[in-house]
């Protein structure tokens, strides 16, 4: 019943004590002596280098200098103080590896994760279209890191395993559209009009003012946006638990009920919400409530599933101790029924704050709201051709919506349960 | 007048099915107060069944159960028993002390005198520090003990006991035993205990009630007149190897029969 270590996110360090040990190690050289290269480069070249300007925070340095009558030089001069420092933790991460590596085997990945994320932040900022060799250098840093973080030992926390996924992605994702342009683009998604941008340019587009000598960047009028989906997402979250655990209260208790209303309640999730969608918002009226009452609709049926089940969960014998004590339904349902099927809601919750965001877009759709990630997403699409980069703006903020409510949820989740033993 | 009145009672499991199971036949059985009675015989011959009629956890097919003259349903309304199950049956979101104020909670007495109560009834069985701890953190004796607090809470006359330490061993069982009476010493009350170990049924009972399966019938009652209090040397006394033996011959019998 105690806790036991997640071991399963990544496979254990192939290979024998002599593969574990120095393997690890020379990569881990390998890093440093890339990311010691990037910083020199850095630091030695001129503040007019494209590298430097072209890159993300030369970019946002720029414009932050044009609004505010800088000095280009020096914003530029801070833009390069930031590429140093993403380059030094790549660089002297590694080197924490190594020690660790030595001494201490079992934390050796913690230092490499660290290492691998200056990598990743490193690929969103260094120029990807120029000649030079710090953005091949970049990736060639991920993908040691990934390699590293592979064959070294070491305990493999949640957030590793979510982490080494992120860079395995970008790693692949730039490698593709390297891919594409060494074939001649016949690969899908590598050509006009269709054509994947390089995680580089999506981060400086979102740094970078939404229309040309616009007042805002792209990322806090997609932050704007994203809170106003979000809140109408949350309207129809708690609308749809709420909903979601009555029924299943009600399903619990009656099974003449459940028989007759649980297969509609499964029938409604399979009418597909975008064609009901419009008949809502019509009869709903513009404005918010038709958005979260489509977002309730995709809300409620995990909940009712899983606190049903939940509220069914317990041990007989804890429904005759009830029983014995000649306590009303009222209180077995307080008591003992909800307490038991927390843990059945909560799992329902998480799947349904991710779903309530869905919802919410969907819902902005029809109803014409132009201030949400609707409309965000439909304006970026429309340009897609000429500024793919928006639009993948737009995904990776309303993605980051659900996530961070998916991650709010559990840690509300963590509070209430914190007495509770860790299931196995 | 006796707490526990049986008459002529039949359970039957499966009534008018292809599946009909005669649990019990023809029971007749009386406790008086302050009695401790064990219900001892193989799996399958309706002792938890018996134990669970008379806490109108279950009821009977035919005949006539009596609990302090009532019918079981009003004295489970009254709150004339405390159950004590095989498993601690522990809600593991509730702390111990939590755990032990439950039926408190819910018979509705107010917090402050939940509390003492709760606390007076962990000191009884000696987890006075572990108030505080949940139920997975305790060993799974410490754990039964948790549940004889919690079923004593709002102090029942009448103890229903179902195989509580079946699942201990054999050492934490004896001391188990040791608790237990020591426990019935201070509170007094009846207790009627079910199990399957003859040593068990013997050290703890003032009468062994051996019952046999299919159809579960009461076959033989013996009087266990050891004296009190027991101790550990009660397990080396010769009249105690006499009332096992009987108690194993009165079994076989049933069984042969």
């Amino acid at each position: 019943m105690l806790k036991t270590e997640t071991q399963a996110t990544l496979p254990r360090p192939i290979g024998g004590v002599h593969l574990q040990r120095t393997l690890p190690i020379t990569i881990a050289i390998g890093m440093m002596v890339v990311g010691l290269f990037i910083i020199a480069a850095y630091l030695a070249m001129p503040a007019s280098d494209p590298m430097l300007v072209e890159s993300t925070p030369g970019q946002l340095a720029i414009w932050v200098a044009a609004r505010n009558k800088l000095d280009e030089e020096s914003a530029l001069g801070t833009a390069r103080l930031a590429l140093v420092i993403m380059s030094l933790l790549a660089a002297v991460l590694p080197v924490g590896s190594v020690y660790a590596l030595v001494r201490h085997p079992d934390r050796s990945r913690v230092a490499l994760l660290w290492a691998m994320l200056g990598f990743d932040l490193l690929l969103l900022n260094v120029p990807a279209e120029t000649e030079s060799a710090l953005y091949p250098l970049t990736l060639a840093g991920i993908a040691l890191a990934l390699v590293a973080l592979f064959v070294a030992p070491g305990h493999v926390s949640r957030a590793l395993g979510v982490l080494v996924v992120i860079s395995a992605l970008l790693l692949f994702w730039e490698a593709y559209i390297a891919l594409g342009n060494a074939t001649g683009n016949v690969l899908p998604l590598t050509d006009f009009p269709w054509k994947m941008p390089h995680w580089q340019n999506i981060a400086e587009q979102l740094l970078q003012p939404a229309r040309r000598n616009g007042p805002s960047l792209l990322v806090s009028i997609l932050a704007d946006a994203a809170w106003f989906t979000w809140r109408e997402a949350f309207v129809g979250f708690l609308a749809g638990s709420v909903l979601g655990f009555v029924l299943g209260v009600i399903f619990a208790h009656s099974k003449l009920l459940e028989r007759a209303l649980l297969p509609y309640a499964i029938a409604s999730q399979t009418v597909p919400i975008l064609a009901i969608a419009p008949m809502i918002v019509s009869a709903l009226g513009a404005g918010w409530l038709p958005v979260a009452v489509i977002s309730a609709y995709l809300t409620f049926f995990p909940v009712t599933v899983n606190t049903l089940r939940g509220l069914l969960s317990p041990d007989p014998m804890a429904v005759e101790l009830m029983r014995s004590y000649a306590a009303p339904q009222w209180t077995v349902l307080w008591k003992l029924r909800v307490p038991a099927a927390l843990p059945y809601i909560f799992t329902a919750l998480k799947v349904s704050a991710t779903a309530s965001v869905v919802g919410a877009i969907v819902g902005e759709l029809p109803s014409s709201r132009s201030d949400g990630l609707a409309a965000a997403i439909l304006r970026a699409s429309g340009n897609y051709a000429s500024e793919p980069e928006k639009l993948w703006s737009a995904i990776v903020i309303a993605s980051l919506v659900g996530i961070l409510f998916f991650v709010a949820v559990s840690l509300v989740e963590s509070w209430v349960m914190k007495r509770r033993p860790v299931a196995e | 007048m006796s707490v526990v009145s049986i008459k002529n009672v039949n359970k039957v499991f499966g009534v008018n099915s292809s599946e009909q199971v005669d649990a019990l036949q023809d029971i007749n059985l009386e406790i008086g107060a302050n009695e401790f009675v064990s219900l001892i015989g193989p799996s399958g011959c309706g002792k938890s069944t018996l134990l669970r009629l008379i806490a109108d956890l279950l009821s009977p097919t035919s005949g006539q159960v009596l609990v302090n003259g009532k019918p079981p349903q009003q004295a489970r309304l009254d709150r004339d028993y405390g159950f004590v199950f095989q498993a601690p049956t522990l809600y593991e979101w509730r702390s111990v002390i939590q755990n032990v104020q439950l039926p408190l909670e819910i018979m509705g007495l107010p917090s402050q005198r939940r509390a003492e109560r709760a606390r007076e009834m962990l000191k009884l069985v000696e987890l006075e520090s572990f108030g505080n701890l949940y139920p997975w953190q305790l060993s799974g004796g410490m754990q039964q003990r948790v549940a004889i607090a919690r079923a004593l809470a709002f102090q029942p006359a009448l103890l229903l006991m179902d195989e509580p330490f079946g699942a201990l061993d054999e050492f934490t069982r004896e001391r188990m035993n040791m608790e237990l009476l020591k426990i019935w010493g201070q509170t007094g009350g009846t207790v009627i205990f079910v199990t399957h170990s003859i040593a068990e049924a013997v050290f703890l009972s003032s009468r062994v009630v051996v019952m046999s399966p299919r159809p579960g019938r009461v076959t033989k009652m013996l009087e266990i007149d050891l004296p009190r209090p027991r101790a550990f040397e009660t397990r080396e006394d010769e009249r105690f190897f006499a009332a096992v033996t009987e108690v194993r011959e009165s079994l076989r019998e049933a069984y042969g029969a």
